[in-house]
């Protein structure tokens, strides 16, 4: 729905001045003017030749002089905010041309929360991204957010195929409550993370995040923590347009960890023994180490690099888009399919005939229908379909990267082969030794397989009834939409055989034979199968009205409502789960603007949750905004032509977050009990048999739970120059109240067997998000746009529900949400006597937990004399980046493109946990890092990377503290792409067709302090790693 | 005009969808459990009375039971129950944030094998829950539901005083807080130690008129009654009065509250022990008005005694251990109805029951809960008074060994020798004690009692189940059970209180009140005389026998008399530690190493040479009270931690 202003609604004719000397077929000069329709000079139009790669842009003045071909040419005229314009020169060497704002284009119109506004009018926080920004080689839309979106923190731990979603929380993680992501809306209807990550940009139109009260507040209870608005794109009038896209891209991990060869692991494994215990008997012999060196049988002395027997080097991934668009008078129509192969790293044994590879194959049909029934009435039908065929290992990607760890190189290989009494078996033999017991990641990758369908299907139906005959302007509009979804999986494995092998001394030498350590089977066990579903419906009814009057006030009015409910129809559990849940409310928004100068905006929500007390069931969230467009103000517009935009926000208002708890801990007015509860029961009677349960309360009932509420209040400033860079920078102020969370402060003496919850948490919030544009046309045939994104959030808690700490470090209050605690480590022990001289480490003198010279020596916060719990303090930086950032530019000459995109994080850490990498511990792998830099007594560096070996675990040093904690930050080359487009030819079977070839890299470079794994994993670097992609890519368009 | 007129069509339009909305968000079903629903009927409401029962201690269980936080009962260091722990000083304000929480903490709630503790804090709330809400019961009278009501205000009483017993001044909670409460509502403050003690009296008090005069039917014996309530309140009331409670200036004088008030009253006030004194009579007078008497054996007569039955001493043996094991026998006032039953492991039976060497399965004997030799010279001689005192007992010798003669054969191996110092002891010593070359009477049978390293009933091998001191525990043990199958240890109903504690309350209290008279010595007398050892003035008056004779008729003696009278009478019941803490004796007892025979020795000089078995560790005045957990005292900084911790 668009809003017409008057001013412009009268569409400008194209507009000709001849002066023809020249005749067809000879080049000619053509010059003249480019105004808009109030007569102001548009600087950096780009006109080009069409059909021929030769153009030219307006100077300062709006003027321009382009040589053209022929006489017969015809110019295409663009530019941001205008319609697009294409005119025949016709022999005219002077073309004067007066451009109309293009209502329809993104730049202009901007999606608001129900509704669609003038861009200028907006005062509401809200950014828009383009589609095309959003095209990354990457099946999930989700990873291609961090640093495109100014106001969007988003980070990507995995890049496992199906399991790959970033994180994102808009303005970062405002609060502590359960939940703490935005609210996601396609096309109105609320849907998962997973499935905004299927989206096809190329099915998308909009893609805007609402950012402050007066974008979100009609939201209500569920706009707190930022709206993710997506509408997918609708048919125009016009002959059929048809989009194709292919793409293949090679995918393979940005970073892997490295591990130590076998004949290192065995001499350190051999040191690390002798390091805790003089007289250990060494587990490794000189024979077994020099055999691995000299390359003797690798059965018998093996060197596995692990990662490579599991893993291949890359794999391939193929992606196919069509749509057609296109309608008449009656109908129009958008019509999608889409199909994708997503395959992940794993090999597959030679012996199974299935794969155990992630193999997922998404096929997506959209058909998005606008019918007119009549001049005032339109039905629009939106359907969607997107079908999940995964197929990969039982267990997941990410713990097979994991096991990696946990094997190391000298234990035996992979896979035996077979001898003379194993030869015509029909199972593998994979590799152990000893009793069995030791793990082996191939087995545990190859022994089966899981597939799975899912299917979630989205329908809307919507009617719009334009009411002028009431009054004009007015008009109403209902949609109804479901979703469903459903998921089907077995899982199916055989039990691995496992093989040792052994030595025997014969008369004629040793020989080696393999024995049997485990029986498997060479059949697949029973498959396991689970099932999972669930469906949302919502329904909407809006009324909208819109009318200027006088020409200068504009009036806007809107009124919604709204009902929606989500099931969990498979799946089970709770007598609380089962049980829908819903929503329902009034929103509106009522604006006004004065001259296209002044702009003011009050919104309000009001919601109705089913999870609280009828007494406390509706919430209202107000919220209003001011803006004032200095730039057209009169002065302005005379002194300062250069600023084509200077504009003004403010606004300020609540807006609530019902999203509080679990599916499983609603309806807080009712309490949970076990009336008859065996443990609490006691007997009377003589022969103590007169039993009687007791009962235990699981949740006490408070009438008084309510919403979170988020006091918001969003600054803004808009800058245009020259019609070339546009700064957008907002800084913003959070205050979330009302958080749900456990009082601590609750005494033994209240006589509670639960610990009770109430809405007493606060949070303060505020930061700055920023994004620059810069576009420039050097000549008609090179221009090159830029763009830059910065998104900074951070974040204190005020309170709480903690108890009164003695120590403050244990304290909460005044720390980010994200803060991680740990000890603080000075360094390693130098000696025995420094030990000696030394707080007591976590009952380290006594004989469970001993540490030595060479282990991790804590500092005493609370100065008590002794290392324990109470010791641990906030220790770096949150573990959600507070900054995110990213910026790149795209240039294109003549028929080539080029883009580059670098993404950041900053101020963030994480914790590596030395529990899952500490090596030879269980006979763990060991980072090959770890032996250029430990601890020893050659060596007694006291800031080494790892402490005292050890093949056990050492309680002490595997506490969360400073020693583990490294700097997060990073920036990476993100993507890069490089383009060509084929010149259109305008005859012969392939007329208009416009076709494009590109090749993206992704993740090529990483930038960060960090380097054992790719930071962006964080804490996690064991797992699947993000990818670094090459896509090769062909777009037709005709 | 149009405007108003859109804006009226437009609210209409939203009026209607929100007119269903109520039900639209009405979606929980009805039935959903609420803790409402326990108090529709009596039949369910019995749950919230069960549950406010269900707090109640469990000494009757290893790992919960108190029987061993004080040096009578100890254990192999491997087998240390936190009780034992508790005694070795490894009690701390721990919090939550390191290892958990105190231990045998009745304020924070702990769990031991078998039967947790729930916070008694909890069971508090219980009660109070229960008052508030039994009154919406519809099918029960107006005064059933007042004999609940008072049921629950005496059990919450009752809580109150267990806490008073083990932190001195507690906050009272007489109402709950709602959960709504806010932060400084919640921080309730500790009160006065009398305060506390009033409150606990004076709603013991409510509670008596409208309980039932006295419980025995089949079904709810073992619910409170009259007479129970009246014994209880004169526990309270001895407690009150002793001297840890009543003008501890020694230890407590900067103790105050944030009003400068200290919580323990700093000047002695005689009065509170003739008020002991008045409820320990009131709870006699109640008890034997409802037919509660001195138990004296009466049941059928073994086979294997039928020859000695003449003998006064085998019938006092019967007399002493049926007067704990029998279950709701005549001096059983209140009892446990909620015993650890047959088949669980953890019943202090268990452990502490001697192996049949006769059956090849152990299964129920674990035979490493054994009394130290500091009870073995707690008894009496069989002239009634203590070893020290006893002028034809061999105090200095009593270590060594000597013959068994055949007149000792009763209790003895005749030509077997022991120590002297299980020789020529009082019938409660025979009863209570098993020793070396002594005789038992268990599973059906008398046996002859060999303890040394690898004979029958002593260490095999190195097991980590033993006795350590040499001694082991017949009071406790019900002279049915049989250790070799659960289900054939016999239950009984674990002496919460009884009347020997009541005459001896009422003596302990007079003799404070107005010094030693004929009625406190009837009250002993009452005790001795089922015990089978003369009558106070009796022993104490021949100086030929008593070392210090008339040490009977001052109130210091006598007091020492009553205290050891006690200790001996109420052994392995739990008392000893709450007793010696209010007579603030305990570390004259609690810091001294314990001792036993030579366990791990197989001849007999060796066996009979004395060794350490264990620490005991109590700092003065630190551990005459528990401490606060560290996190509740975070909580609540309106809470005073107690003196030391």
């Amino acid at each position: 729905m668009l809003i017409k202003k008057k001013s412009f609604k009268t569409l400008s004719l194209v507009f000709a001045l001849l002066i023809s000397i020249c005749s067809y077929g000879q080049s000619m000069i053509v010059k003249g003017k480019v105004v808009d329709e109030k007569g102001v000079p548009l600087i950096g139009v780009t006109i080009i030749e069409s059909g021929v790669n030769n153009g030219a842009a307006t100077d300062f003045d709006g003027n321009y002089v382009l040589n053209v071909q022929s006489e017969s040419a015809s110019l295409v005229v663009s530019y941001v905010g205008f319609q697009t314009q294409t005119i025949e020169v016709s022999g005219k060497s002077t073309v004067n041309i007066i451009m109309a704002e293009d209502l329809e284009s993104l730049e202009e119109v901007q999606v608001v929360a129900f509704s669609k506004q003038k861009k200028n009018s907006v005062i509401g926080s809200i950014s828009t991204v383009k589609a095309s920004d959003l095209k990354i080689p990457s099946s999930n839309l989700t990873t291609a957010f961090a640093g495109k979106i100014a106001g969007l923190i988003s980070y990507q731990r995995s890049g496992e195929p199906g399991a790959d979603n970033a994180e994102f929380f808009i303005r970062g993680v405002t609060t502590f409550g359960y939940k703490n992501n935005p609210l996601i809306l396609l096309d109105g209807l609320e849907i998962t993370t997973s499935d905004l990550a299927r989206l096809e940009p190329d099915n998308i139109a909009t893609f805007s995040i609402m950012k402050d009260a007066t974008a979100t507040s009609l939201y209500g209870a569920r706009g707190a923590n930022g709206v993710i608005l997506v509408t997918t794109k609708e048919g125009k009038k016009g002959k059929a347009r048809v989009s194709f896209r292919y793409e293949n891209s090679f995918s393979a991990p940005s970073q892997t960890p490295k591990f130590l060869g076998a004949v290192d692991y065995m001499r350190m494994y051999n040191q690390a023994q002798r390091m805790r215990d003089q007289s250990a008997l060494l587990k490794y012999s000189i024979q077994q180490i020099t055999g691995t060196e000299q390359g003797l049988n690798p059965e018998l002395y093996p060197d596995v690099d692990w990662h490579n027997e599991l893993f291949k080097d890359y794999t391939l991934n193929k992606k196919l888009n069509l749509n057609v668009s296109g309608g008449g008078e009656v109908a129009q129509y958008y019509l999608s399919v889409s199909h994708s192969n997503e395959t992940g790293l794993l090999k597959v044994d030679p012996l199974n005939n299935f794969n155990n590879n992630i193999d997922i194959k998404r096929s997506n049909l959209r058909a998005n229908i606008n019918v007119n029934l009549s001049k005032t009435t339109k039905v629009a039908v939106k359907y969607y379909s997107l079908f999940e065929r995964y197929n990969g290992p039982t267990v997941s990607a990410t713990d097979i990267f994991g096991m990696v760890a946990q094997a190391n190189p000298a234990n035996f290989p992979k896979t035996f082969t077979p001898d003379e009494n194993t030869l015509n078996f029909n199972h593998t033999l994979f590799g152990n030794k000893g009793n069995g017991g030791y793990p082996n990641p191939y087995a545990e990758m190859v022994k089966g397989f899981r597939d799975r369908f899912a299917n979630t299907t989205l329908a809307q139906f919507e009617l719009k009834q334009d009411l002028s005959f009431i009054t004009e302007g007015l008009k109403i509009r209902g949609m109804a939409s479901v979703r469903t979804y459903s998921e089907n999986e077995n899982s199916r494995s055989f039990t691995p055989f496992f093989y040792g092998i052994g030595q025997l001394d014969t008369d004629l030498g040793t020989s080696n034979y393999l024995y049997q350590i485990q029986e498997g089977t060479e059949f697949l066990n029973d498959p396991s199968v689970s099932n999972y579903g669930n469906s949302n419906f919502y329904y909407q009814l809006v009324t909208e009205y819109n009318r200027t009057f006088n020409k200068k006030h504009e009036v806007g009015g809107l009124l919604v409502a709204n009902a929606s409910e989500a099931l969990n129809t498979i799946g089970g559990g709770t007598a609380f789960t089962t049980l829908p849940s819903r929503n329902m409310g009034i929103s509106g928004r009522t604006s006004y603007n004065y001259d296209s100068r002044f702009f003011a905006e009050f919104n309000f929500g009001y919601n109705g949750s089913e999870k609280f007390a009828k007494e406390n069931r509706f919430g209202f969230f107000p919220s209003a905004g001011f803006g004032w467009i200095v730039s057209n103000e009169a002065f302005f517009e005379k002194n300062l032509p250069s600023v084509n935009l200077f504009k003004l926000r403010y606004t300020y208002g609540l807006v609530g977050n019902d999203g509080i708890s679990s599916a499983d801990d609603r309806f807080f007015y009712l309490s949970e009990v076990n009336l008859n509860n065996g443990g609490t029961g006691y007997n009377w009677g003589v022969n103590y048999n007169n039993y009687y349960n007791g009962y235990n309360i699981d949740r006490y009932d408070n009438e008084s739970v309510t919403w979170e509420v988020a006091e918001k209040a969003n600054y803004g400033l808009e800058l245009g120059l020259f019609n070339k860079i546009t700064l957008l920078a907002e800084y913003f102020e959070e205050h979330r109240k009302n958080i749900y969370m456990e009082r601590q402060y609750i005494p033994e003496t209240m006589g509670l067997t639960t610990s009770i919850n109430s809405n007493i948490g606060e949070v303060k919030a505020k930061g700055v998000d920023i994004s620059l544009d810069y576009n420039h046309a050097f000549s008609g045939d090179f221009y090159i746009t830029a763009r830059g994104n910065f998104t900074y959030s951070t974040n204190e808690i005020l309170v709480n529900g903690e108890p009164e700490y003695q120590n403050q470090n244990l304290s909460r209050i005044g720390q980010p949400i994200n803060q991680q605690w740990g000890y603080i480590a000075e360094r390693l022990f130098i000696d025995e006597e420094d030990i000696a001289n030394s707080p007591e480490q976590f009952n380290g003198f006594g004989s469970t937990n001993t540490y030595l010279p060479g282990d991790i020596k804590y500092k005493d916060v609370n100065e008590d004399g002794v290392i324990d719990q109470l010791d641990q303090a906030p220790i770096g930086k949150p573990y959600v980046p507070e900054i995110v950032y990213g910026f790149g530019f795209s240039a294109v000459y003549k028929a080539f493109d080029f883009s580059v995109f670098m993404q950041g994080a900053a101020r963030t850490s994480f914790l590596i946990e030395p529990s899952t990498i500490s090596p030879f511990v269980n006979e763990r792998n060991a980072l090959a890092v770890i032996a250029n830099n430990h601890w020893s007594e050659n060596n007694p560096d006291p800031n080494a990377f790892w402490p005292r070996l050890s093949v056990s675990p050492v309680e002490n040093n595997e506490k969360p503290s400073t020693w583990w904690l490294r700097d997060g930050d990073f920036l990476r080359l993100k993507s890069v792409e490089f383009g060509y487009t084929f010149p259109e030819t305008k005859t012969g079977f392939f007329s208009n067709l416009n076709a494009r070839v590109y090749c993206t890299g992704l993740n090529l470079l990483n930038f960060a302090k960090f380097d054992l794994w790719d930071p962006e994993m964080a804490g996690n670097g064991l797992g699947y790693p993000p990818q670094r992609v090459f896509n090769l890519g062909v777009q037709l368009k005709f | 005009m149009i405007l108003k007129n859109t804006i009226f069509y437009v609210s209409f339009i939203g009026f209607l969808a929100l007119t269903s909305c109520e039900d639209y968000l009405d979606i929980v079903p009805d039935g959903t459990q609420e803790l409402s629903l326990l108090f529709n009927r009596k039949e369910t409401a019995y749950n919230a009375l069960a549950n406010c029962y269900s707090y109640l201690p469990k000494n009757d269980g290893v790992y919960s039971s108190y029987v061993l936080a004080s040096d009578e009962l100890t254990t192999p260091v491997d087998k240390e129950t936190n009780a034992i722990k508790m005694m070795k000083g490894q009690l701390n304000n721990s919090s939550s944030l390191n290892d958990g929480k105190p231990l045998m903490s009745f304020w924070s709630g702990y769990s031991a094998t078998g039967s947790s503790q729930g916070s008694l804090w909890e069971a508090i709330r219980s009660c109070n829950t229960l008052i508030e809400n039994i009154d919406l019961v519809v099918d029960m009278t107006q005064q059933e539901k007042n004999a609940w009501k008072a049921e629950a205000k005496f059990l919450k009483a009752n809580f109150h005083f267990l806490l008073l017993t083990y932190y001195g001044p507690i906050p009272v909670i007489d109402t709950n807080l709602p959960i709504s409460a806010s932060d400084e509502v919640v921080r309730v403050e500790r009160q006065t130690v009398d305060y506390c003690v009033n409150y606990i009296v004076s709603t013991i008090n409510e509670a008596i008129p409208n309980l039932p005069e006295r419980v025995l039917g089949s079904n709810d014996i073992g619910r409170v009654d009259q007479v129970i309530a009246k014994a209880i309140k004169s526990r309270v009331l001895l407690y009150a009065a002793s001297p840890l409670f009543n003008g501890n200036s020694s230890f407590y004088s900067g103790f105050v509250n944030e009003e400068g008030t200290p919580f323990f009253n700093q000047t002695q006030d005689i009065a509170k022990w003739q008020l002991a004194a008045d409820a320990a009579n009131e709870a006699i007078e109640a008890a034997i008005g409802q037919g509660v008497s001195m138990y004296y054996y009466n049941g059928d007569v073994p086979l294997y005694d039928t020859q000695n039955w003449q003998y006064e001493f085998i019938r006092d043996q019967y007399d002493n251990r049926y007067a704990i094991t029998e279950p709701w026998n005549s001096e059983l006032i209140w009892g446990s109805s909620n015993p650890v039953t047959g088949g669980n492991w953890w019943q202090l039976q268990a452990s502490a029951l001697m192996k049949d060497p006769s059956s090849s399965s152990v299964e129920a004997a674990w035979q490493w809960v054994a009394p130290t030799l500091r009870m073995a010279e707690l008894y009496y001689t069989k002239n009634g008074l203590p070893i020290s005192e006893d002028l034809s007992f061999d105090y200095t010798n009593r270590f060594s060994v000597e013959n068994v003669a055949f007149n000792q054969r009763f209790y003895a191996q005749y030509g077997n020798r022991t120590a002297k110092l299980n020789l020529n002891r009082e019938p409660r010593f025979y009863s209570s004690l098993g020793f070396d070359r002594g005789i038992m009477r268990s599973w059906g049978g008398l046996w002859q009692l060999k303890m040394r390293y690898d004979e029958t009933h002593g260490r095999f091998g190195f097991t980590s189940d033993y006795l350590t001191s040499g001694y082991s525990l017949k009071k406790l043990i019900h002279p049915d059970s049989e250790g070799d199958a659960y289900n054939k240890i016999v239950p009984y109903p674990w002496p919460i209180i009884r009347l020997s504690e009541l005459y001896l309350n009422y003596a302990e209290a007079l003799n404070e009140a107005n010094g030693p008279s004929q009625q406190v010595y009837d009250a002993l007398n009452m005790v001795r005389d089922r015990a089978g050892i003369p009558t106070i003035e009796e022993a104490w008056s021949d100086a030929t026998i008593a070392a210090s004779a008339g040490k009977h008729t001052n109130p210091e003696g006598l007091r020492e008399i009553i205290q050891q009278e006690r200790m001996i009478e109420l052994a392995f019941e739990g008392h000893r530690y709450n007793d010696l803490r209010r007579w603030k004796i305990a570390e004259q007892y609690l810091s001294t190493p314990l001792r036993g025979w030579s366990v791990d020795e197989s001849s007999e000089a060796n066996f009979y040479s004395l060794r350490d078995i264990g620490i005991r560790s109590f700092s003065t005045p630190r551990d005459y009270f528990h401490p606060i957990s560290f996190d509740e005292l975070s909580i609540n900084p309106n809470l005073v931690q107690n003196p030391g911790w």
